[in-house]
């Protein structure tokens, strides 16, 4: 009897067990994450996702990445800005013989993409709120619509046509086919767009670290030239111009922080810490009698007029052997970690020189000849250049476009794209560079993208 | 309970008349117990006058009814005087009713008589004295019939045998004992021979006449065991325990079986196996050794991991050509273990060739348990052996079990090695002008003059200068050290065992790289000596400190042109060749042995903690629970000092970097189980719950700006410090039931079944269920096969069928989860979150079906066993990290989806001892596994991101690329076969028809072959491991094309210079926009770099010699051993890399090992 009360009350206590199973399987959430609601239920959290995208630029700065420096050494090499001195892997871009298993391809697509996810997911979780008001809705929505345009532009710049990546839906963008260039135009300008007026009135104006309406329409001016709706183009970069922006007298001081002429500028905050284009351009020691890491073009060096002040300012050399190398100083400070001072320069995504430019040949293309060449001068002046001399409308036309290399060299890829965009790249490269093709205006989809979603297509070549 | 008991008894008693209300419940207990305890053993069927029966301290009106059952005797008594009976304990099997009534009335203060099928029961007139006495008459002579009264005993530890059988040669009849070992023999013929046997013991066979002539005291050795007079009439008979590998304990899920009656698939290796490697990791010892388990060494630095795949791979994997293996699931003494076989490390080791983090890198956390520790480790593979471990059993579970204690004097015992390792196989490098020769070769072929910008080796250096940077880099003997010692002993119901081990192991590289452990274990056992209540407790904690490079820069030793300067002098680091910095002659060079300065060092403590306690409640009937607790605990400090940075590097900063890790497990298991014999049956039935709670946690702190290099092992000096911290939870709770049913030791039938719920899925998905069926067949006991097939001794059939689970997947992955950007940056005062995952709220369990058969032979006696399996297990609703393009922001979602993976295969083991006499013998064992991986279905795959990845009918390692073509004769570069059929150097890789398949690099088999030869004191034994198998050759690995500024090795000489030349490799090249620059590429994804990479290799051989002279014993030493191991002593193969297991090129190839060795007991 002793023996069944025994047993009668382990079954009862294994039941007991047992019940409690199901709540035992519950855990809490993850205590070092937050949930997606979470995050965009609290205002300084929200602000704190959109800030991750900022960050990522300056993540890192002794390698570069997307947002810092890929896009600005690369599309340079296949244009012809930039070469390594010496035989290394980059050489293939320099030659145009990119292979579509290349990790830098695969680096720049994907960080891109990553990019526009946070984007996206910004964009969703500020509609989704209860917890953040309406204000910091538009601005979050704002800005995040910003880096959504501004990531495919870039793609779109060297890769063509990409895909449109709208919402954070895995099932829908794994599918996703390119888009064609046109249509990646439009729904840029539509984001833009639409950032322009929820960010307008956000009080930022005069925070060029931070995405603020200039920056937007900046931005816009840039696609309308690209997408050649000149009045638009004139339209927004006029606005740009009216912020308030200036041009400072030394090109010594455009890319420090602080400057003027800065409509978008990421900042370094690390105490030590330089730009990636810095580190990467800069040689370690001037004085050795090696090659810099990446070299100018003896083109684009040879292209600067006699008296060029941005010569001195932005390009430096050194003797190795018997040759000169030149190399870029647009960024002049590489990262020094035993120093406690705050940075010194910034990351220029948008600056009113090319405010300026991209004025100057929206209006000459609508005809207004003499205005292209007031602003033309406005950068000229600033080079301590003497004024453009009127001509035929190719004569401006020239003149800008001989502006805009010179200009902005080693900044953002914007050469390669003014070769392709004019039509002029087989013309210009075809002389510079052994074996080029057509096909080489496109860089080749990464073959990683294509080997994982059968619905892309790649580039010819 | 204890008020309530007095009255119930007498309840009972009377019950059956009474029938009190309010007793139903009692009723319906007491009907429970019956039918446990008599209804199994009572034969079906209609009335007979033999008698089966089987039960412990029944009481005698249950005999009755036994008996009116099965003979429909009816019993006639009055209850005061059956209420006085003593309860029966008997064990018979198709007794005679009047044999079973002596028996049963043997010890009673009653008497029977039969009339007319009735039995009265009546006192008996004169009380006998003791009860042995009563059986005085158990050896009579009787016209030529005798009776025996005996008992059966374990003849080591005298404990009875239950269920023993007692059969006449050559006659019906005969009598099994009962739980004291018990047993009568009626009336047998005198000239009859007596078979005693129980499973696991060697039988006895004795002629009946011969026990007659026994006087009493006296004792008969009957082959190994023996039969003694004991007190009365009584005869013992000891049987000794066999040494057939079919009886050996063989630990199963919640238990141990044997060989012989366990229908599932389940491997084991013994401690003999494991302590005669001189291996510093236990997974190490297991290579080669299991059928089924493949286990690959990924370095031959001290600590590296081991991948571990039970029977192939059974999910896909998300990361290209780099399948993350299915680990099987590790527990040590029932408790999971915490890590399983995931990096311990959370900063960068010199084993983090690939990204930190993976399997593959880091610290093996099997590292921190010592061999020495180790009784055995079972590897279990079939539904039957692994769906109790429902959802994480799918890749098979490996249980390791630590030394048990042994009663009896206490002994000591102490084993001590020294050994020397050193690098096992890598390809000669060029020697300097076998290299400079190659460089001007490749600028000649690019008709381009080399100058010191182009090629400071060729301008800048000095080229008579010649360094084997091989060497340099890890050229050294790294000794090891180990020493163990075990103390153990204890009574009979307390034993104890206490071990203690040092294992030191060095590392090849230069400096102070070593990895060590201190491990102590304790383990105690108590049972009461009623035996009911078994408490055991165990507990092993080891401390290890591996102090290796932090960086994993060793690409070099391979790469670096060997006339390159000198890159150290003495301690110091040298940055510079002229005054002229290294960065600045190579663009960003730094001194590859920068590496030496930057150290990691690991400590990690772990505890595995266990205490099992068991309680018999009623006979049979066991009420346990097992408490687990296991804890992992890691300190990491990564020192990156200026003083190894080179000076002219303006981002050089002192860091430090800590890490301080945890993995706790705790598991708590309460169990039921029933254990019972009745006559021809056994059942064993468990059934149990599992509560298990596992949570890690890392926190890293990184020191910046520190001011001098001597503070940099204190975080304090840090100028600035940032920390991550990452937590991880996991639950998991289950039930889960087993019966085993035995009948006649012939049949076997094994039902699993398990509930689970996992909190790596959403609420709504966290439950599964799981089950398996096992059965098998020893049809060599089956009197038919026996007198037909005599030379087979042991036959079995077996097969099973079920389903297992996987969860293995990130927790929180249901949801969308940010974290901290946890970087030192912050913008405009915030700090940044990133995205961790794609959110997917749907995924549960993946479900792998397995199915087995299995067919066990012995012959002549059991001297050769041989086992062959063939299973097929299909891995569906496949749980993984789903690829994703890119474009999704992520590489990877959590998800289920329709795939199914078919891992077939067939298992062989062969073992043996054809020779064993007192001087020499000679034991050997084969081992052979066939697998075959494929993609079974996959709906859908032409529009799913696996695409060009996975082709369905094919192996899951299947290699697509391109289909190498030989050289172009007229410009010495590789070229490859195009879709049209066309020839192209350069194939684009976008049209997928360019892309062939070219094979898989799964095993074909693999194996081990080991022979033990003993003569006198001397033993030798051979372990051979083999693999068949295809894998990238060093060319694979080549990041850039031969010609260009990087060493390479002597094979690569053999390029093509002319048309016409019959050359393994294309031309020479160092400029990067020739056309044999990408060819290189494509070369490298060809099947141009799939080369044979087969193996035998001499895994263990190991000398040993057995002192056995008086000398040893006068110093009161039991046993003493010296011995000479060697592991990997060499490798037969035509492998064109280092190493044809690990197949890294850039890194270091398994150790060879050679070790001395000392082993005594006192």
């Amino acid at each position: 009897m002793r023996k069944i009360y025994y047993l009668s009350l382990l079954s009862s206590g294994m039941l007991l067990i047992l019940g409690g199973c199901r709540k035992f399987v519950q855990i809490p959430p993850p205590p070092d994450s937050l949930i997606s609601s979470q995050l965009f239920g609290d205002s300084s959290d929200a602000v704190a996702a959109l800030s991750g995208i900022y960050i990522n630029v300056l993540q890192n700065t002794n390698t570069i990445n997307a947002s810092s420096g890929l896009l600005t050494l690369y599309p340079g090499m296949t244009a012809d800005e930039l070469a390594p001195p010496f035989p290394g892997s980059d050489a293939a871009y320099a030659a145009n013989n990119i292979i579509e298993t290349d990790q830098t391809l695969e680096s720049i697509w994907s960080q891109c993409y990553n990019d526009i996810y946070r984007a996206n997911a910004c964009i969703e979780g500020a509609a989704a709120s209860n917890g953040i008001s309406g204000s910091l809705k538009a601005r979050i929505t704002g800005e995040a619509k910003f880096f959504r345009a501004f990531y495919h532009l870039n793609l779109t710049n060297v890769f063509g046509g990409v895909p449109l990546v709208q919402s954070t839906d895995y099932n829908v963008n794994a599918k996703l086919a390119r888009s064609g260039v046109p249509d990646i135009y439009q729904a840029v300008i539509a984001d833009l767009n639409s950032a322009d007026s929820l960010l307008s009135g956000s009080g930022l104006d005069n925070i060029p670290s931070r995405v603020n309406h200039y920056a937007v329409e900046a931005l816009l001016a840039r696609v309308y030239l690209y997408n050649k709706q000149y009045d638009k183009a004139d339209e927004y970069a006029t606005k740009v111009l009216a912020g308030g922006y200036s041009l400072p007298a030394d090109p010594n001081q455009v890319f420090l922080i602080g400057s003027s002429e800065a409509i978008l500028q990421i900042l370094p905050t690390y105490p030590g810490d330089e730009t990636a284009e810095g580190n990467i351009f800069l040689p370690y020691d001037p004085s050795s009698p090696f090659p810099p890491n990446y070299m100018l073009d003896s083109g684009l060096v040879n292209a600067f007029e006699p008296d060029d002040l941005r010569k001195d300012a932005w390009v430096s050399s050194l003797t190795a052997g018997s040759d000169v190398y030149y190399y870029p100083t647009k960024y002049k400070l590489r990262s020094d970690f035993s120093s406690t001072a705050p940075p010194t320069e910034g990351y220029m995504w948008l600056r009113l020189a090319e405010q300026y430019l991209i004025r100057a040949e929206a209006r000459a293309q609508q005809g207004d000849v003499s205005g292209a060449l007031s602003d033309l001068d406005a950068i000229r002046e600033r080079a301590g250049l003497t004024d453009a001399v009127a001509g035929s409308a190719a004569d401006v036309q020239a003149a800008i476009q001989k502006e805009r290399r010179i200009e902005l060299f080693c900044e953002w890829g914007h050469r390669w794209i003014d070769l392709k965009r004019t039509g002029t790249i087989d013309a210009v490269l075809g002389k510079e560079k052994t074996g080029w093709a057509p096909s080489d205006a496109l860089w080749p989809i990464p073959y990683n993208e294509i080997r994982t979603n059968p619905f892309l297509t790649p580039n010819p070549s | 309970m204890k008020k309530t008991a007095p009255s119930s008894r007498a309840g009972l008693c009377r019950g059956i008349l009474l029938r009190r209300p309010g007793r139903t419940m009692e009723k319906a207990m007491k009907l429970v117990i019956i039918l446990l305890t008599i209804a199994l053993g009572v034969s079906a069927g209609g009335f007979s006058q033999t008698i089966t029966f089987s039960g412990k301290d029944v009481p005698l009106q249950k005999v009755f009814a036994a008996i009116k059952k099965q003979t429909g005797y009816l019993s006639v008594y009055d209850y005061d005087l059956v209420e006085s009976a003593k309860p029966v304990t008997l064990s018979v099997y198709g007794m005679p009713l009047g044999d079973f009534l002596d028996a049963v009335f043997r010890d009673q203060p009653l008497k029977y008589a039969i009339d007319n099928r009735t039995i009265l029961i009546t006192r008996k007139a004169i009380a006998v004295a003791p009860p042995l006495a009563a059986a005085s008459a158990a050896i009579a002579a009787d016209a030529g019939l005798v009776s025996i009264t005996g008992q059966v005993v374990n003849g080591v530890t005298n404990e009875p045998l239950a269920g023993a059988s007692l059969t006449l040669k050559g006659q019906k009849g005969g009598a099994a004992t009962a739980a004291d070992g018990r047993f009568i023999l009626r009336n047998i013929p005198a000239n009859a021979i007596l078979s005693v046997s129980s499973l696991g013991y060697a039988p006895m066979l004795i002629a009946v006449s011969r026990l007659q002539e026994m006087s009493p005291g006296r004792s008969l050795r009957v082959g190994p065991g023996h039969v003694t007079h004991g007190t009365g009439e009584l005869l013992i008979f000891s049987l000794s325990p066999s040494d057939s590998k079919l009886d050996d304990a063989q630990v199963i899920a919640y238990g141990t079986t044997t060989m012989r009656f366990n229908v599932g698939s389940i491997s084991k290796v013994s401690r003999e196996e494991i302590a005669s490697q001189p291996v510093f990791d236990p997974i190490a010892a297991l290579e080669g050794r299991v059928p089924g388990l493949l286990v690959t060494t990924t370095s031959g630095v001290p600590g590296a991991p081991f991948k571990i795949q039970v029977r192939g791979q059974n999910t896909l994997g998300n990361i290209p050509g780099r399948i993350i293996p299915d680990n099987p699931y590790i527990i040590i003494d029932g408790v999971p273990f915490g890590p399983q076989n995931s990096s311990l490390t959370a900063l960068q080791t010199v084993n983090d060739i690939g990204a930190t983090g993976l399997p593959g890198t880091g610290m093996s956390p099997l590292s921190t348990i010592n061999p020495a520790d180790i009784e055995s480790i079972e590897v279990l593979k079939d539904a039957d052996a692994t769906a109790i471990y429902g959802a994480r059993g799918a890749n098979g579970v490996i249980l390791i079990t630590t030394r048990k204690n042994a009663a009896g004097k206490t002994s000591f015992n102490t084993s001590v090695y020294t050994g020397y390792n050193t690098l096992s196989r890598t390809m000669p490098l060029l020697s300097t002008p076998q290299y400079l020769a190659l460089r001007r070769q490749a600028f000649l072929n690019d008709g381009v003059a080399p100058d010191s910008v182009s090629a400071p080796d060729l301008f800048v250096f000095d080229t008579t200068r010649h360094t084997n940077f091989l060497h340099d880099f890890f050229g050294l003997t790294a000794p090891s050290v180990s020493v163990n010692s075990f103390l153990e002993g204890g009574t009979a119901t307390n034993t104890f065992s206490l071990g203690a081990g040092y294992d030191r192991i060095g590392n090849l590289f230069p400096g102070n790289f070593d990895n060590n452990r201190v491990s102590i274990s304790a383990r105690l056992h108590h049972n009461s000596t009623d035996r009911r209540l078994n408490i055991d407790f165990i507990s092993n904690f080891s401390y290890s400190k591996d102090n290796v490079p932090g960086s994993p820069s060793i690409t070099q030793a391979y790469t670096l042109a060997p006339d390159f300067p000198a890159l150290r002098h003495g301690d110091s680091l040298v940055w510079s060749y002229k005054g002229v910095g290294f960065s600045n002659i190579y663009s960003g060079f730094a001194n590859p042995l920068s590496y030496l300065k930057q150290t990691e060092e690991v400590s990690a403590y772990t505890l595995v903690g266990s205490m099992q306690i068991g309680y018999e409640v009623l006979p049979g009937l066991t009420v346990r629970s097992n408490f687990g607790f296991n804890s992992v605990n890691t300190r990491e400090m990564n020192i990156s000092p200026l003083d190894g940075q080179d000076p002219l590097d303006s981002y050089k900063q002192a860091t430090s970097q800590r890490a301080a890790g945890g993995n706790y497990s705790w598991t708590i298991e309460p169990q039921v189980n029933y254990n019972r014999k009745f006559g021809l049956s056994r059942l064993d039935a468990l059934a149990g719950a599992t509560f298990q709670d596992m949570t890690s946690n890392t926190l890293t702190v990184t020191g910046t700006n520190y001011t001098n290099d001597a503070l940099l092992r204190t975080i304090s000096a840090a100028g600035a410090v940032t920390s991550n911290e990452a937590q991880d939870i996991y639950k998991y709770n289950g039930g889960f039931g087993r019966v085993n049913y035995i009948f006649n030791n012939k049949y076997i039938v094994n039902l699993t079944g398990r509930v689970d719920g996992s909190s790596r899925f959403r609420p709504g998905k966290q439950w599964g269920h799981f089950g398996a069926v096992g059965a098998g067949w020893i049809f060599s006991e089956e009197k038919f096969f026996k007198t037909a097939v005599p030379v087979i001794s042991y036959g079995k059939i077996r097969g099973s069928y079920g389903t297992t689970g996987n969860d293995n997947v990130g927790n929180y992955q249901y949801q969308a989860n940010w974290g901290p950007q946890g970087s030192i940056y912050n913008y405009n005062g915030s700090n940044g979150y990133s995205p961790l995952n794609l959110a997917n709220p749907d995924f549960s369990w993946s479900t792998t079906k397995k199915t087995e058969l299995g067919l066990e032979l012995g012959f002549w006696g059991d001297k050769l066993l041989v086992t062959g399996d063939w299973y097929m297990n299909r891995s569906g609703n496949q749980l993984v990290q789903y690829t994703l393009p890119t474009q999704t922001g992520f590489r990877s979602v959590t998800k289920n989806f329709e795939a199914v993976v078919e891992n077939t295969g067939w298992e062989f083991v062969l073992s043996s001892t054809p020779v064993k006499t007192k001087i020499f013998s000679w034991r050997t064992a084969f081992n052979l596994s066939i697998p075959r991986n494929k993609l079974a279905a996959f709906p859908n795959i032409e529009s799913s991101p696996y695409y060009l990845t996975y082709t369905v009918g094919k192996s899951l390692t299947t290699i697509r690329g391109y289909k190498y073509e030989g050289i172009n004769d007229t410009t010495g570069v590789y070229q490859f076969r195009t879709q049209q059929g066309g020839i192209s150097s350069r194939p684009s890789a976008y049209n997928k028809d360019n892309q062939f398949i070219l094979g898989n690099f799964d095993p074909t088999f693999y194996g081990g072959f080991r022979n033990t030869f003993s003569y006198k004191g001397w033993q030798l034994d051979i372990f051979l491991e083999f693999r068949k198998q295809r894998g990238n050759t060093y060319q694979a690995s080549l990041g850039s094309p031969p010609g260009t500024l990087s060493n390479i090795p002597v094979d690569a000489l053999n390029t093509w210079k002319n048309p016409g030349d019959h050359a393994r490799y294309q031309r020479l090249t160092q400029d990067y926009s020739s056309g044999a620059f990408p060819a290189q590429g494509y070369y490298n994804g060809s099947d141009g770099v799939i080369g044979d990479a087969s193996y035998i290799r001499a895994k263990t051989v190991g000398v040993s010699y057995s002192i056995n002279s008086n000398l040893i014993r006068k110093i009161g030493m039991n046993a003493c051993r010296l011995y000479v191991n060697a592991q990997n002593l060499f490798t037969i193969t035509g492998y064109r890399g280092n190493d044809p297991e690990s197949q890294q090129y850039y890194g270091v190839p398994p150790l060879r090992t050679v070790a001395t060795g000392l082993n005594f007991n006192f």
